[in-house]
């Protein structure tokens, strides 16, 4: 059994506080938050009510059923058609239980809508289908590792300090879920919404805390909670996932210095890899040659494309991705889906170009450091 | 109320029952079938509703085991061309899918399912067949009240239904049934074909008001002599109170889907974020139709219910006015609760207010579930299929109303919204609700529509593989909900999959029961023994005709001597006093 703080500043709650083994069935794993832990204390109370009203509802009805089923010569009998008294109560009685469980649901919902004032502000956006996270040093993470079908961004966040997601969508609606804070709210394209949570401190006795580095010098622990997209927003949304990893500030810290990429001295290709991943471009497409929802960028530059309309390009140059990036719809590969969205205003004419130059480095055509475009033979 | 035996009559009548059946050929099979398709028959038309609803179910099933079937998987199957996917897809035509493309997949049979599922068969389902057929019967009627608007309906329907169904196929909509903003307005997938979809769906909006106009009418005009309000079978409140929801709440969907049209086709912009519009906005007018809807959806069902749990427990219902009350306050009351689908995206405030109003429709609904228990006291219950199929909506509809709590409250909501509980909910609530109420109603009254008795033993096999099916497939939902499954997945993480394998064997046995039924059902019509005028000794006024009806309904104008449910005084119509005994006439009475 896991161990759990009362102090959850609900009567209702510290009632109902342990966990035992039909919550687990129910939920799996334990929330993993103060909020998590009031909204499934406010479930367990539902289900145990529920559970009571079930049984002897259902129970009568089968009891009647067999007590009074159809014998020859028995009639049925003559019953009072209704009862006031009767009525009344089953009638009243339910609604002062919803009252309870109303008053009970808007205190959890209230505690996760209003983050405190000392929380670390990040910002999400959301795109099909790729979950970005920006942090206060202006980085966002590029780790990523395998989760279902595909790799999915890792996003490291301190234990036991409050953050607040403030989430902006850039295409159509999703929705930002992390089952084991037991909340989620709907990201749009057109307004922010904030999602707010504290992770607990890392405890070591938690099955579900993995050491990092074991063995080494800096080994640290750190506690995985998955990120769904729930709300449908098309072809890969059962692969817009994320990982919220949970590690000590120190580590925290460390890990954001890490991420910064400092462009001084970089080839033009590299920072495009870069920005192939901060971007989102890595959300459909791949570098391996194998399709994703788009093409692979190992095969644009140079070759002779096919479009949907029946029209191509013998050998895509700059202006060809320039306005594949700009306005997708223009130029719609053969055999692939419309689902680009134009990356107008979000990228720079520079982060264009350097883009280009990991395609091209990609294609096995490498630029030369300097900023202009002049091709040298593939090195 | 009279308490006397008043159906001497019906046994003088006794010679001419086949002669009019309504039935009965018209000539050569050709002139049959115009015959049939130009009835302004409300029977006739009832049936070819039947047909069509049944037709559409089996459809809307089809890619229910598809999407099942997918999910036996975690990684897409469509993926790396084994099973479902790549069968499916060619099955369509649709060949040459990319990895993304077989998410895509998914989400048509997805959309398929569920637009077919909701406009096509939930929503019509009941009060456009047993509805058509029995309504007039019930009140004692000749016919509805404008019964070539009645066939024009049909024609709409039929006219929506092909339209949609080839709009999702052919042209892969794949955006859920919602048609939620800015998706539907922006994604791909051909621009015509979401416009075609949303046509479609208000298309059969079309035939929904006049249905539901029809009906009104029909009740507030054509009830037989006698025949006050209070002395409307249940039944008949459950579908006019449809009706009432139908007519109000259709026209706002229908305005909704046309300013998805003009979004889509003239680029209007009003829930455009990119031109200042409010995705939202759509999401607001869509569930102040779609929620009235959840109980256009139920209340038929539970008409049913209070028609079958009586007659074969041979009891009055228990609060009667309570019971006709609380359909009226569910439908005033689904007006205002709209809101709760939104709880993760709207503001504090208007959340709290809704999840308030949402808890208010629960009383209603607890009352009736009460009164329905309260009704088997002391009763002479006979188990037969229908009544089972009451049984057991009592048992689907009670576990979908209780796990509607957590959805309702504020906190909880935040984490099941969206999640595969919500799946479980609203499929305990909807099949458990609507599809096994219309399984009790057909079972109840399928002797009287066609004249002939069906298999009791087929027909139970049949009730134990749905009950069973229903429950495997449904009740792992649940779980997978609270742990963290959305809905609306392709793939998954693999922890989810045992549950997901469970699930899709239950959806294989409820399957095998529908064929079970239809199995019994052809049986029935091919073989079946001729049924009796009132073969369960029912006291509403359709029990006085013949079984089939004949062509004009009555031998005679009915008139109202009782009331439906006095199972205590009356010797039912047509029956001999021996084959359902009164009891004795005991001491202090309140009715
Ligand atoms: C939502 C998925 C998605 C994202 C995210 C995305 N793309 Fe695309 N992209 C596509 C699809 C689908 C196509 C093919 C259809 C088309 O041409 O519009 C495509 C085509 C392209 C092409 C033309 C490729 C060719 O073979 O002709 C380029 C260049 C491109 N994308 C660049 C980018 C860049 C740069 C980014 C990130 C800033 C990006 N894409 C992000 C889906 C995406
Ligand atoms: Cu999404």
């Amino acid at each position: 059994m896991m161990q759990h703080s009362n102090a959850l500043g609900n009567p209702f709650s510290s009632l109902l506080a342990q966990v035992g083994p039909i919550q687990q069935l129910i939920f799996g794993e334990n929330a993993s938050s103060a909020a998590g832990r009031s909204s499934d204390g406010l479930f367990m109370f539902i289900l145990w009510l529920s559970v009571f009203f079930f049984v002897v509802l259902m129970g009568l009805s089968v009891y009647f059923c067999i007590v009074y089923r159809r014998r020859p010569g028995v009639t049925a009998q003559r019953t009072a058609t209704h009862n006031t008294a009767l009525e009344l109560t089953w009638s009243v009685v339910p609604l002062l239980i919803l009252v309870v469980i109303f008053f009970w649901g808007f205190d959890g919902f209230a505690k996760s809508r209003i983050a405190p004032g000392e929380a670390e502000q990040l910002i999400l956006t959301a795109q099909k289908w790729e979950w970005t996270l920006q942090y206060p040093n202006g980085v966002t993470s590029t780790e990523r590792e395998l989760r279902g079908s595909r790799t999915q961004p890792i996003f490291y966040v301190p234990e036991n300090k409050p953050i607040q997601l403030r989430m902006i969508s850039s295409d159509v609606i999703h929705s930002f879920w992390v089952p084991d804070f037991r909340i989620k709210r709907d990201v749009f394209p057109n307004r922010y919404t904030s999602f707010w949570f504290q992770p607990e401190p890392l405890d070591l006795s938690d099955s579900r805390v993995k050491i990092a580095g074991e063995g080494t010098a800096d080994q640290y622990p750190y506690l995985d909670h998955m990120i769904m997209c729930a709300e449908y927003c098309g072809d890969l949304h059962s692969d817009m996932l994320g990982v919220l990893r949970v590690v000590p500030e120190s580590v925290y810290i460390k890990w954001l210095a890490s991420q910064a990429f400092d462009p001084e001295g970089k080839m033009p290709w590299e920072i495009g890899q870069y920005l192939y991943v901060a971007k989102g471009c890595v959300a459909c497409h791949t570098t391996d040659g194998t399709s994703g929802t788009g093409p692979t960028w190992t095969k644009v530059w140079g070759q002779k494309h096919l479009f949907a309309d029946g029209s191509s390009v013998d050998q895509v140059d700059e202006n060809y991705i320039r306005e594949s990036i700009l306005d997708p719809a223009a130029k719609v590969v053969a055999g692939f889906p419309n689902q680009m969205t134009s990356y107008q205003g979000q990228v720079t004419e520079e982060d264009i170009n350097n883009m280009i130059a990991y395609m091209k480095h990609l294609a096995g055509v490498d630029t030369a450091p300097a900023d202009e475009s002049s091709e040298e033979g593939g090195s | 109320m009279a308490t006397i035996d008043t159906h001497t009559s019906a046994t003088v009548e006794h010679d001419h029952h086949d002669e009019g059946s309504y039935l009965k050929p018209k000539g050569s099979m050709l002139i049959t079938l115009i015959d049939w398709l130009s009835t302004i028959d409300h029977k006739k038309i009832g049936v070819m509703y039947l047909f069509a609803v049944f037709f559409m179910f089996f459809l809307g099933g089809v890619a229910a085991l598809a999407v099942r079937i997918e999910l036996l998987e975690p990684i897409r199957q469509a993926a790396d061309g084994t099973i479902t996917g790549s069968n499916l897809a060619s099955l369509f035509g649709l060949k040459d899918y990319s990895v993304a493309q077989s998410g895509n997949l998914y989400n048509r049979f997805m959309t398929l399912h569920g637009a077919i599922m909701v406009f096509m068969f939930i929503v019509p389902g009941i009060p456009a067949s047993l509805g058509n057929f029995f309504l007039p019967l019930m009140i004692g009627a000749k016919d509805v009240a404008f019964p070539r608007l009645n066939l024009l309906s049909w024609y709409i329907y039929l006219f929506g239904s092909m339209f949609g169904v080839i709009a999702i196929i052919l042209g892969g909509v794949d955006t859920g049934w919602t048609f939620y903003t800015p998706y539907s307005t922006t994604t791909d997938a051909d621009h015509l074909n979401v416009v075609l979809m949303v046509l479609a769906a208000f298309i059969l909006g079309f035939s929904s008001i006049f249905t539901g106009l029809n009906f009104v009418v029909t009740v507030h005009k054509l009830r037989a002599p006698g025949m006050g309000w209070f002395d409307m079978p249940l039944f008949v409140w459950a579908i006019y109170s449809t009706a009432i929801i139908q007519v109000l709440a259709t026209p706002v969907i229908g305005i909704t889907l046309l300013l998805l049209v003009f979004e889509r086709t003239f680029n209007v912009g009003i829930f455009d974020p990119a031109m200042g519009g409010d995705p939202v906005l759509f999401q607001h007018f869509f569930w102040f139709y779609s929620h009235p809807v959840v109980y256009v959806m139920i209340l038929p069902a539970m008409g049913i219910i209070s028609e079958t749990l009586t007659i074969y427990s041979r009891k009055k219902i228990f609060g009667y006015h309570a019971i006709a009350f609380s359909s009226l306050a569910i439908a005033a009351i689904s007006f205002l609760v709209w809101g709760h689908h939104l709880f993760t995206s709207e503001g504090t405030l208007t959340a709290t207010i809704f999840s308030a109003l949402t808890f208010l429709v629960a009383i209603p609904t607890a009352v009736k579930v009460f009164n329905w228990v309260a009704t088997l006291y002391k009763g002479s219950i006979v188990l037969n299929t229908p009544m089972l199929y009451t049984m057991m909506f009592l048992f689907t509809f009670l576990i979908g109303g209780l796990t509607g709590l957590p959805l309702g409250a504020l906190s909880t909501d935040l984490h099941l919204h969206d999640s595969y509980y919500v799946v479980a909910h609203f499929h305990y609530t909807m099949f458990g609700g609507m599809v096994v109420a219309f399984l009790a109603g057909i079972h109840h009254w399928w002797p009287k529509m066609f004249g002939k008795e069906y298999s009791q033993l087929g027909s139970k096999i049949g009730f134990f593989l749905v009950f069973i099916g229903f429950n495997v497939t449904f009740f792992t939902q649940f779980f997978l909900g609270t742990q963290g499954m959305p809905r609306r997945y392709a793939s998954y993480l693999s922890e989810f999959q045992p549950l997901h394998q469970i699930s899709t064997i239950g959806s294989f046995v409820l399957a095998m029961g529908f064929f079970v039924h239809l199995f019994v059902f052809i049986q029935s019509l091919a073989v079946g023994k001729k049924a009796k005028p009132n073969y369960c000794g029912g006291l509403t006024l359709e029990w006085e005709t013949s079984s089939p009806p004949i062509e004009h309904n009555f031998h005679h104008e009915p008139m109202l001597r009782h009331g439906p449910y006095e199972f205590a005084d009356v010797v039912p119509p047509q029956c001999e006093p021996g084959e359902y005994p009164m009891p004795d006439p005991v001491e202090n009475n309140d009715h």
